[in-house]
């Protein structure tokens, strides 16, 4: 009876073990992490990347829907091709990085989940900052869960699961108080964004 | 009966201020030609002047795209517009002198 108990007591912490929330760390060692900004201009589409991409996300590959977590870009990594228009978009009459150091996006629900094999289609739902500016936003993603990938993206040995997450969305420069109604003629308001992130979580 | 004037009867400046204008022509015409042979060189980008380059690159096992910048410089058309700009300006400069003259 006791040995009994024990075994259905241990296959519950096992289960339990098994279907706890993974905590995934979108710092990449590799670099490859980035958000891609797109905005139309006088001459031509002004295209840039975010590369500073920290933050977590805690996911659970047995309940999408409970994904819960944060990401945040440092303001400084915000790039395009010419260094003077860097400077300009990183200066005090566009994003203010010295006085903004951080955007940040805090995922409060996953909804319309969709979940096939290791792929999760949902809409996440969350708060967005911008030079402090926080506006609810919601932003169609795919969640791709690989199960003990780490090891092929570092080195061997390195046991640990990935996630990658895809996303669209745009925004208005104009609601995040970003030279709001000014030179609308020169640079669009509307900014699109693509989003392709991995975060990894280590097996201890 | 015809007199040849002699050297201090002639006069000094003309010829030396018009060799100077041609001079500034021809360096304007040279300057603007190499300016548009510099642009059309480096890729005839139409669009704005880059000091970096994207450079797309793919992460194997996540299949991210991801972007590289690579110092480049590519001139763009406001680079070509103002060195043009600059180049009638010199050769203008020439015509004003001379009304001025």
């Amino acid at each position: 009876m006791k040995i009994t108990r024990l075994f259905v007591a241990s296959l519950a912490l096992a289960i339990s073990l098994g279907a706890a929330p993974i905590s995934f760390d979108f710092k990449d060692p590799k670099g490859v992490n980035a958000i891609q900004f797109l905005l139309d201009s006088l001459l031509e589409p002004i295209s840039g990347t975010a590369s500073g991409v920290s933050g977590k996300v805690s996911f659970d590959p047995e309940a999408p829907a409970a994904t819960t977590g944060n990401i945040i870009v440092t303001t400084a990594s915000l790039k395009v091709g010419n260094s003077t228009m860097t400077e300009h978009l990183l200066g005090d009459s566009w994003l203010n990085a010295a006085a903004n150091p951080q955007i940040t996006f805090e995922l409060v629900k996953l909804d319309n989940v969709r979940t096939a094999d290791t792929t999760t289609m949902a809409d996440a739902i969350g708060k967005l900052t911008i030079k402090g500016v926080t506006k609810d936003v919601t932003v169609p993603v795919k969640l791709t869960y690989l199960p003990d990938a780490l090891e092929k993206r570092t080195k061997p040995g390195n046991k640990g699961d990935l996630l990658v997450v895809r996303g669209e969305s745009t925004l208005l420069r104009s609601d995040y108080g970003i030279q709001a109604g000014k030179n609308e003629d020169k640079v669009a308001n509307e900014i699109k964004l693509t989003i392709a992130i991995v975060g990894s979580a280590p097996k201890t | 009966m015809t007199t040849t004037p002699s050297a201090s009867e002639s006069p000094p400046s003309t010829s030396s201020v018009a060799a100077w204008r041609v001079l500034l022509r021809m360096l304007a015409g040279i300057a603007s030609l190499f300016l548009f042979a510099f642009w059309a060189a480096a890729g005839a980008n139409r669009g704005w002047t880059k000091d970096q380059i994207p450079v797309k690159q793919i992460d194997e096992v996540t299949g991210i795209e991801f972007v590289v910048y690579k110092d480049h410089f590519m001139p763009g058309v406001e680079f070509l517009g103002v060195g043009l700009f600059l180049c009638i300006a010199l050769f203008a400069v020439t015509f004003i002198c001379r009304k001025a003259r």
